[in-house]
């Protein structure tokens, strides 16, 4: 019952921030990139909600704009990590033999690597931008995937009902789409929920940077980055950016966990 | 008459869980004298190792004594600072568990597990609370303690793992050893070994013994008095002779019928059916009712009260008519 | 098996994982569509700069010989020349090392501060008030940007109650100290809510296990049952939880380093971006792999070295 109510607050939620995004053209008037060089860094009006920053764009268009940056990238940047990871973790647990630790010797290496520094040298190749960011997260995000479902399979794999669909002669495909896959994969959608926030940070963090999202388009990291001059004047400048990451975060955490009870029991 | 060492009174205990407050113990009252051996048998969820943690003070987080009184040499212990019953509880029983590798800390040595008492609380020296710990490792028969004492829990075998966990029990020199199943997860054979350093234990140095398990041939074997727990309370009392002979509680009966004839050629497997009643619900009449061969519609309306009967106590409005089962049984069998 | 013989087979262990960081930070660079040396400096190109480069790259010859010789170099403590300002990158990256340092060590020690204490008290009264508070912070905690929790921090600490530098590293040692603790602060604030989960879950275990009630049976003091038997055992938690960690800790250091202007590795490498300075790129990458090993290597060995099981198993 009570693990219901955390995945439908945190869906409510998400889902408001998700319909923000969408129709941010109906909600607000203003274009985000838009300048008003006369009227820069603005209190709260009635025509600006949030003020204006520093190039006299209007914040709270800015935000609901951004939301559309950030959460599209980061939905979309966990997507392929997770099919990559997945079908490689059913294949690597199922198979084993060499196959098994060679992929596992990949999975070690990676783990090496700090994210934010692979995909600092990955933005230094490809130059700054979405391609970049979805490359880096990829390239490192299968890895947890992999292991999620890898684990769950090596499990599986001795459990009765795998023992029966293989003495029935199905496949080795069949039996690993419809009997394994589903047996081991909520581990994995559980914690692509933290992941979509994880690859968000990343995108805020890479925006912050000026290695994310290139200006003007509208983006949080961007945003936390171009306010922090006026921190003491304009505080919410950075900090309301943050906090959509942190409401984010929140609403995905709520979900992931609604989500473990209804799926691990 | 002396005071008993332990005595406790009309004791209940609550457990919180996902499905509302569970009355763990409904009202559970012995005595315990120096000297005793008492086996309390009873099916997994009965409440016989919540009532030895619940006297010892060892109750988890989500469980609490809810009401009645335990008395350790004569002291209501809830009335005692907290450093002194400390003290007096330790001083009174010691306690070893079935899983005995989770019951002692893998990161310590056994020696200094074994010597902490001695050195941290009776205020030896180093030296002295080795020496005590070496004593006790030889005395639970482990030989060869000195090269031993290092060794950490996961180095040793499953059965010098309980004898290490009895050493730790003993060391605060306790009168009574609590027995949580410490045998369940053994070897028959170092079952055995561990059972015959209990009564060795017992008739050396006069070690009393509540002795928890769902064995009756452990009981049996160790113990003098048994106490049968159903659902949160005895519901049989009295001498393992008199007891196994002749029971006089219906449950007791079906347990005794139930357990495997170490004797007879053939095994014949023999289970109770039907659950026991599920204790966050009021229990309304007898709990066992449902599943008893004896009862009638007066038993499923009021709870029998533990009451003198012949040579033992019980539970039970059919108790009287105990002699009867046995002759029935042998037409027509128990269900 | 003794304690040695496990650091050995340790060691050997992570062999494989430093060949695959070689070949990995080795093909980055092969990774790059089309000529790699005009897209290595961009808008820097001057012939010159791209002769350097094609000779650093030995792009003309067989790719097992410029890996051979990649390793040649590394093996005689060589990640090349970079092209700002000519001065070896292994020196640089080396001149870096304190604020690194002094950061990781900073950063690890403060979040082990936050993160213990909180899962103790956690766990100590499970569903209770401070429970409920507890588990709330991996909620909201995991979703704050390490950026904004620094920005934060200097608009708290720094600007509204000066307490503490905001940006640079000063000069003196306790100025080093008073620099880097708003830095180590947000990557604790950062780690906190990911070692509170685990480690609350930890605590949970170790106070319910038996082991615990044959401590309390036997009579010891309540404070030398938290000390030596919990906490000896919440440290290897502890331990465990961080070594599965470095990588995400030693990646936001980068940013960090960042937000607080702090002139360490981190901050060369991103500076190097801005210049098209490839080879500080290629090495601080690798720098920070073989960091992300030793630590790895390091809290595994204290590990086995404070828990007697690792090492025997």
């Amino acid at each position: 019952m009570k693990s219901l109510k955390t995945l439908y607050i945190g869906a409510g939620i998400l889902g408001t921030l998700v319909l923000a995004a969408i129709f941010a053209p109906l909600i607000t008037s203003y274009d985000p990139t838009e300048q008003d060089l006369l009227q820069t860094l603005s209190g709260p009006t009635s025509a600006h909600w949030l003020g204006t920053d520093a190039l006299g764009r209007d914040v709270f268009s800015r935000l609901m704009y951004g939301a559309r940056v950030d959460l599209t990238i980061g939905v979309l940047a966990v997507l392929l990590p997770f099919i990559i990871g997945v079908s490689l973790g059913l294949m690597t647990g199922w198979f084993g033999g060499k196959f098994d630790s060679s992929v596992m010797r990949v999975v070690d290496t990676v783990i090496a690597f700090p994210f934010y520094v692979l995909a600092i040298a990955l933005v230094f190749i490809f130059g700054p931008g979405v391609k970049s960011i979805v490359v880096a997260i990829t390239l490192v995000g299968w890895v947890a995937y992999c292991r999620i479902v890898r684990a769950n399979v090596l499990v599986a794999k001795e459990l009765d009902y795998i023992h029966a669909a293989r003495l029935t002669g199905l496949p080795t495909s069949r039996i690993l789409r419809r009997h394994m896959l589903p047996n081991v994969i909520s581990q994995a959608i559980v914690f692509s929920m933290s992941d979509i926030v994880l690859s968000i940070l990343a995108i805020v963090s890479l925006g912050y940077l000026g290695l994310g999202v290139p200006i003007p388009t509208a983006e949080w990291g961007s945003m936390i980055q171009e306010g922090q001059p006026y921190i003491l004047q304009q505080w919410w400048l950075a900090t309301i950016p943050g906090f959509m990451v942190v409401i984010v975060g929140f609403a995905l955490s709520l979900i992931g966990d609604g989500l473990v009870s209804r799926l691990e029991r | 008459m002396s005071t008993p060492l332990i005595s406790v009174e009309n004791l209940c205990v609550e457990i919180k869980t996902n499905r509302g407050l569970l009355q763990a113990i409904r009202g559970v009252s012995f005595d315990i004298d120096s000297g005793d051996s008492i086996g309390i048998v009873g099916e997994s969820g009965s409440g016989k190792s919540i009532t030895l943690k619940a006297v010892l003070g060892l109750l988890p987080n989500n469980a609490h004594v809810s009401s009645g009184k335990i008395y350790f040499a004569g002291q209501d212990i809830a009335k005692l600072e907290k450093k002194a019953r400390r003290a007096l509880l330790s001083e009174t029983a010691g306690m070893i568990f079935q899983d005995a590798i989770a019951a002692l800390n893998p990161v310590i040595t056994i020696g200094n597990q074994i010597a902490e008492v001695p050195r941290y609380r009776l205020g030896q020296s180093a030296s002295q609370s080795r020496q005590t710990a070496l004593k006790l490792i030889e005395q639970v028969g482990i030989s060869d303690a000195e090269s031993r004492f290092d060794l950490y829990p996961h180095q040793l075998s499953g059965g010098l793992r309980q004898r290490v966990a009895i050493a730790i029990a003993l060391s605060a020199s306790p009168k009574i050893l609590f027995c949580d199943e410490p045998t369940t997860a053994l070897d028959v054979t170092i079952q055995a070994q561990v059972l015959r350093l209990l009564l060795e234990l017992r008739r050396n140095s006069g070690l009393g013994i509540v002795f928890v398990t769902h064995d009756l041939a452990v009981v049996n074997e160790i113990c003098d008095e048994i106490k049968v727990m159903y659902a949160g309370r005895f519901v049989e009392s009295g001498t393992v002779d008199s007891t196994f002979n002749n029971p006089t509680h219906p449950y007791t009966y079906s347990l005794l019928k139930a357990a495997p004839d170490p004797d007879a050629s053939v095994h014949r497997l023999f289970s109770i059916s039907g659950e026991a009643p599920n204790l966050s619900e009021p229990v309304v009449g007898c709990p066992f009712a449902p599943r008893c061969f004896a009862g009638d519609t007066h038993c499923l309306t009021s709870e029998p009260e533990l009451l003198k009967i012949a040579h033992s106590e019980s539970a039970c409005f059919k108790s009287k008519d105990h002699d009867k089962w046995a002759a029935s049984d042998s037409k027509s069998g128990v269900k | 098996m003794g304690y040695l013989t496990y650091v050995g087979k340790r060691l050997i262990q992570t062999l494989p994982v430093l060949f695959g960081i070689s070949v990995a930070v080795f093909t980055i660079v092969h990774l790059i569509p089309g000529d790699p040396a005009d897209v290595l400096l961009g808008q820097n190109a001057t012939p010159e700069r791209v002769k350097l480069i094609n000779h650093q790259l030995g792009i003309d010859r067989p790719i097992l010989i410029q890996y051979i010789n990649f390793i040649k170099d590394l093996f005689q403590g060589s990640l090349g020349t970079s092209f700002s300002n000519k001065e070896p990158v292994t020196k640089l990256i080396l001149g870096r090392l304190p604020e690194t340092g002094m950061l990781l060590t900073g950063g690890i020690i403060l979040s082990i501060l936050i993160a213990l204490p909180l899962s103790i008290l956690a766990a100590s009264k499970r569903g209770a008030m401070r429970d409920q508070l507890v588990r709330a912070i991996p909620i909201i905690g995991l979703g704050m940007p390490q950026v904004w929790i620094g920005v934060m921090l200097i608009l708290l600490f720094g600007l509204k109650f000066p307490l503490f530098p905001v940006s640079g590293f000063g000069d003196t040692f306790p100025e080093h100290l008073r620099s880097i603790f708003l830095p180590s602060l947000t990557i604790a604030i950062l780690l906190s809510p990911i070692l509170i989960r685990s480690l609350r879950a930890s605590m949970l275990e170790i106070l319910d296990s038996d082991y615990i009630l044959t401590a309390r049976a036997k009579g010891i003091s309540q404070t030398r049952i938290t000390f030596v038997h919990v906490l000896r055992n919440a440290v290897i938690a502890s331990v465990t939880v961080l070594g599965i960690n470095v990588a995400y800790l030693v990646g936001s250091m980068v940013i960090v380093e960042r937000v607080f202007v702090i002139p360490g590795t981190g901050s060369l490498m991103i500076d190097a971006i801005a210049r098209r300075d490839y080879p500080i790129v290629q090495g601080v990458t690798l720098y920070f792999a073989l960091v992300v090993v030793l630590v790895n290597l390091l809290t595994d060995l204290i590990h086995a070295a404070l828990d007697p099981r690792v090492a025997l198993k």
